[in-house]
């Protein structure tokens, strides 16, 4: 069975002012089962517009996205989401925002359970100390824990990560990130995630889904990552491959974007240079 | 100062400071020409008191209602309500009654109607106004009559310059009384002419306080104007001067403020303007109609029918009250007392004792001897003589307020309606087999004729004839 | 134990009692004495001036014969007032004590049965008047609150509701209480023509009571309908992950998140209400501090200006208390979101 298919999707918006926004123009990707794929371009191309559509907070405007071969209509627990501003609920506690999710997706099992899971997954991510603080007590990084706690205890099939650690500090950010490549090991994650660091996106993923300028963006080049799994940060970064798909990602970022400001045309497609073992451009 | 003890002893601060009023009345007194009998009283504070009702009363006389809520205007022919309550004569009958201040006279009319108000104190022309249709129709009845007499008529101390100009006689120390509005007839006209009319206050369209001085003026060969029928608040038709609605608090100030040239109202707002300077008393209306009627005590007709009993022992009460009224000076000046506490009146009690105690100043210094101006018991005051309502009546058609002419039989019908001699003379009854009562105050008749000599214009009012009455005067609807 | 006391009076607002005891108790000395100086010696020094300000006015404006009351007459005639309660007061033993002695005339009759057939009749004092516009500004409130709660929130999650609630909004909220009053005097009085007149629901309450009602509720719709539009898009995507559904959205997500402003709507309102209340007494004969003022207006007596002002000044502290309750509640529903103050 397909786990998730984006299928010949466009989107576009009615601006008040602006009139029609095209952002995605016929944009089509398959994702594996515990794969673990990242989104990277340049801001406001639209990757934001694809999750959520994966998500079902949005629709397409044409086309479809099917999640286990039946097609998104809304929102759900299974694909859960971690957003980029953690938008954890400022009234409740840690542990009450948990809850809201346990709460909600479980409300079969008794209320002693639901908190055990609630205390589990904030243990996970190294809350057990902040359990009763609110949101406004925590760091930056305690925030976006909870939300990957929250979105954890909804015991989704599919995490959705919103450029998840763009506001945080390099180190914390490091740490989270670690963190999340552990979970997406023991918990057998699938985890979509939009990012606009290259690092980030080449450390993490088994693929890199690189889109070009809008308006009417689309994929522009997806990449393959074969760093072995547990990953270990160090080894990574200092890897010569590390450095070659940094190269091949920064490049056609930069080129899609120069391209996207020039007349068009000037530095087409076959400029760039392709790279042994990364497939090129449908 | 001695801030500090009034916040210790309130009450005797309270007691001093009425001491120290009493002691500025007399010091003004002593600059009046005032008979030696009127010296002015020393006044002391009074202390409310919390009569305890005979509740064996309620079973035996069969109160349908023992606990009542009466309406009020300031006003100080309010007492009979105040002294009833505070002398224990509700009590007696078995009755716990609360006394509460209203706002103005159309306020207590609806709430006697909607029965929020069990009773009230109210112008003797509320229920004559009601009944007719006049600005709004409803049914309105009264047992008895609180008052006769009792209102004054002031004018501004700039027009009263203007009327010794024109009636030199005004400008002697001791002038005759009663002061006519014959000198303002010229001034109204040129007044009229320059386009800036004589302006007088009075406190509700159907009130008494508007028929005084339309009758007043009217005397003097001033027109007031006719009111357009039942639906006409206004009445300046034909109009020399113009007549408007003030809420009583107010007239004084509008007085001080030119707005109005003169006003007519009961007390103590004549008393103020005269002490505030802004006024001369012109008179009091028992100059217009020397035993005229004025307040009475009213119900809605629905309750007094479902209330038949209370209405009686009511009715007991406020006779008894009456009569303690007119008995003495002495028990004038406590009900003044009475009236200067601020659960009632709160006017400075040597205000409210000018009026009271049968004393009035005209000017500033020209205080005069006034037995008549305010009559609660002699004279048969009490008793609702249905020739009251009749000329209420007749007024009303003289004014315009009925459109059209009535026959005689009408009349009489409307205060049989309105006027319930009935329930008077069954309270009486009582009081008198109680021993509470002599029998040579209840008049045998529920008319009373008005000899010419009671009337400023020298009309003598026969009740069995509105009609003819209404042909006498030179300026009315027939 | 002592930080407890000291947030709780931060809290509710009273945050000129904390220097005082922290100075007493030793802590942050210098910071605190600063912070008194800023608290209560500016508006202190404020106040003076304006006492010296009014007692020199008063000294020179008369009005009709009689002067201005300065400060001292105001203060005596609160003086006088004090003793005007204790005189009712003891009127009001004086009915206890007549209600003993009937029980004990009437064997047959229970002592509720007795209070019921001779009810105090007493007029109300001035601390009963204050009670009777405490109770009807509540009243008219909580009316208010129930009512423009529901319809704000319906108004912020619906563009189309709003759209169709907007211009009533527009149209009467500027609509003066004297200007409600007649209408809603009508009104009241066809649909209580059933009630006993002087049961609890007493007419004049109720009339007053629905024109504060009408008066404060648009600054709750408003506020209402504008928190919960604007309440952020990632907390109601939040909800559409969990799929909380319509009513676990606006329970659990939508009305928390809006309460903040919520509150500042009742706050806005309660003010609204007091001031409207006043009027609204005046006219409709409801027994509080309006009709005090009224009832002062027609006395003609030499002290009416002064009592008047204690008037003006019990409505005032009592206006700023009932802010000061508002924003105490605002800050105990809504930790971490600050409130202004002014
Ligand atoms: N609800 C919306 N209405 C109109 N335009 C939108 C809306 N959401 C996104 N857009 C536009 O779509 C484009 C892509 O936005 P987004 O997906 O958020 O970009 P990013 O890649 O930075 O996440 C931007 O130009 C943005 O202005
Ligand atoms: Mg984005």
């Amino acid at each position: 069975m397909k786990f998730l298919e984006i299928m010949q999707v466009s989107k576009h918006f009615s601006h008040p002012t602006k009139g029609r926004i095209e952002v995605l123009d016929k944009v089509s990707l398959e994702m594996r089962r515990n794969e673990f794929i990242t989104i990277i371009g340049h801001s406001g191309c639209g990757k934001s517009t694809l999750l959520n559509m994966v998500a079902g907070l949005d629709a397409p405007s044409s086309g479809a996205v099917c999640f286990k071969e039946r097609e998104i209509a809304r929102p759900g627990p299974e694909r859960a989401v971690v957003f980029q501003n953690h938008s954890l609920l400022p009234w409740r506690t840690v542990l009450a925002n948990v809850m809201l999710a346990v709460d909600a997706v479980f409300p079969a099992i008794p209320k002693g359970e639901r908190l055990a899971k609630a205390e589990h997954w904030l243990g996970v991510v190294g809350l057990k100390e902040q359990l009763h603080k609110y949101p406004h007590e925590i760091s930056g990084g305690q925030k976006q824990r909870t939300g990957l706690a929250r979105a954890l205890a909804m015991g989704p099939e599919l995490m959705l990560f919103d450029e998840p650690f763009g506001a945080l500090d390099e180190l914390t950010r490091s740490q989270l990130q670690d963190e999340s490549l552990r979970l997406h090991g023991d918990e057998h994650l699938s985890v979509f995630m939009v990012t606009h660091s290259v690092d980030e996106a080449i450390y993490m993923s088994d693929r890199v889904v690189m889109m070009n300028n809008g308006p009417n963006a689309t994929i522009g080049r997806i990449v393959d990552i074969d760093f072995p799994r547990p990953r270990e940060r160090l080894k990574v970064f200092e890897s010569e491959l590390f450095a070659h798909y940094r190269n091949e990602c920064i490049r056609f970022l930069f080129s899609r974007r120069h391209g996207a400001q020039a007349a068009a045309g000037l530095l087409s497609e076959a400029t760039v240079e392709p790279v042994p073992g990364v497939p090129a451009p449908a | 100062m001695p801030l500090p003890v009034i916040v210790r002893h309130p009450t005797r601060a309270i007691a001093g400071l009425l001491l120290l009023a009493g002691a500025n009345a007399s010091a003004a007194t002593a600059d009046a020409s005032v008979p030696a009998s009127v010296a002015a009283p020393v006044f002391v504070e009074y202390q409310l008191a919390s009569p305890k009702p005979d509740l064996a009363r309620i079973k035996a006389a069969g109160i349908e209602k023992p606990v009542l809520k009466f309406g009020m205007i300031k006003l100080t022919d309010c007492a009979p309500l105040v002294v009833a309550r505070e002398l224990g004569f509700f009590a007696a009958e078995g009755l716990s009654v609360a006394i509460e201040v209203q706002a103005n006279w159309k306020v207590v009319q609806e709430r006697v109607v909607s029965m929020e108000l069990d009773g009230s104190h109210m112008l003797y022309n509320h229920p004559i106004g009601a009944r007719i249709g006049y600005l709004g129709q409803a049914k309105i009845i009264s047992p008895f009559n609180i008052s006769i007499n009792g209102k004054g008529i002031t004018v501004s101390t700039a027009l009263w310059k203007a009327m010794q100009d024109k009636e030199p006689g005004l400008k002697e120390p001791g002038y005759a009384l009663p002061v006519t509005a014959t000198s303002l007839k010229a001034i109204a006209k040129e007044r009229f002419a320059v386009g800036n009319p004589l302006r007088f206050g009075m406190t509700f369209p159907s009130g008494s306080h508007n028929i005084a001085l339309r009758y007043w003026l009217a005397a003097g060969g001033v027109n007031p104007g006719f009111y357009e029928g039942f639906n006409d608040p206004v009445g300046k038709k034909d109009a020399d001067v113009l007549l408007s609605v003030v809420p009583p608090p107010q007239m004084v100030a509008n007085l001080t403020a030119n707005s109005i040239d003169g006003f007519c109202v009961g007390e103590p707002w004549n008393q103020q303007a005269v002490r505030d300077g802004t006024g001369v008393a012109a008179l009091g209306d028992q100059y217009v109609f020397n035993g005229g009627p004025d307040k009475i005590f009213a119900t809605a007709e629905e309750w007094a029918d479902t209330h038949p009993n209370t209405m009686v022992a009511v009715v007991k009460a406020l006779i008894r009250a009456n009569q303690w009224l007119d008995e003495s000076t002495e028990h004038r000046k406590l009900a003044c007392e009475m009236l200067a506490n601020k659960a009632y009146i709160g006017a400075n009690v040597e205000v409210l004792a000018e009026s009271m105690l049968g004393t009035y100043q005209y000017q500033k210094g020209d205080r005069r001897e006034a037995k008549d101006f305010n009559i609660f018991y002699r004279r048969f005051a009490s008793f609702p003589f249905k020739s009251h309502t009749v000329w209420g009546l007749t007024q009303a058609r003289r004014w315009g307020m009925i459109p059209t002419a009535m026959p005689d039989a009408w009349y009489a019908e409307v205060a049989d309606r309105i006027t319930r001699t009935d329930i008077y003379r069954k309270a009486f009854a009582l009081l008198l087999a109680e021993g509470k009562v002599k029998a040579e105050d209840l008049p045998a008749d529920d008319y009373q004729s008005s000899p010419a000599e009671a009337f400023i214009d020298h009309i003598a009012f026969d009740p069995r004839q509105p009609n003819a009455y209404l042909q006498k005067f030179a300026i009315g609807l027939k | 134990m002592f930080a407890t006391v000291t947030g709780f009076l931060e809290t509710i607002g009273l945050t000129w009692f904390v220097p005082p005891l922290k100075i007493a108790a030793g802590i942050d000395r210098r910071y605190e004495a600063r912070r008194f100086v800023r608290m209560i010696g500016l508006p202190g020094l404020a106040i003076g001036l304006f006492l010296a300000v009014w007692w020199a006015l008063s000294t020179q404006v008369v009005i009709k014969g009689h002067a201005l009351p300065g400060p001292r007459e105001v203060y005596a005639a609160g003086g006088r007032m004090v003793g005007e309660y204790q005189a009712a007061r003891r009127v009001h033993a004086e009915w206890l004590r007549g209600i003993d002695e009937q029980v004990v005339a009437n064997p047959t009759m229970s002592r509720a049965e007795v209070m019921a057939l001779m009810p105090d009749t007493a007029a109300p004092t001035y601390l009963d008047q204050i009670g009777v516009s405490l109770k009807t500004v509540f009243t008219g409130f909580l009316l208010a609150a129930i009512t423009a709660i529901p319809l704000g929130i319906l108004c912020g999650m619906n563009r189309a509701i709003f759209e169709m609630v907007n211009p009533f909004i527009q149209v009467f909220r500027p609509v003066s209480p004297i200007a409600w009053l007649p209408i809603v005097g009508i009104v009241v009085s066809a649909g209580m023509a059933d009630v006993a007149a002087n049961s609890f629901w007493a007419k004049s309450y109720v009339i007053s009571a629905v024109v504060v009602c009408l008066c404060s509720l648009w600054p709750i719709l408003i506020n209402t309908a504008g928190g919960v539009a604007n309440v952020e898009r990632d907390y109601l995507n939040v909800a559409r992950v969990l799929n909380l559904g319509w009513v676990g959205t606006v329970w659990k997500v939508v009305l928390p998140a809006a309460l903040p402003q919520i509150f500042n709507g009742l706050r806005l309102s309660i003010g609204v209400g007091w001031m409207v209340l006043i009027a609204a007494e005046t006219l409709s004969q409801n027994p509080g501090l309006g009709k005090f003022v009224w009832d002062m207006y027609q006395s003609s007596n030499d002290d009416t200006l002064a009592y008047i002002m204690i008037a003006v000044l019990t409505i005032g502290v009592i206006g700023f208390v009932l802010d000061r309750m508002m924003i105490a509640l605002q800050r105990l529903v809504s930790p971490g979101v600050g409130v202004q103050v002014r």
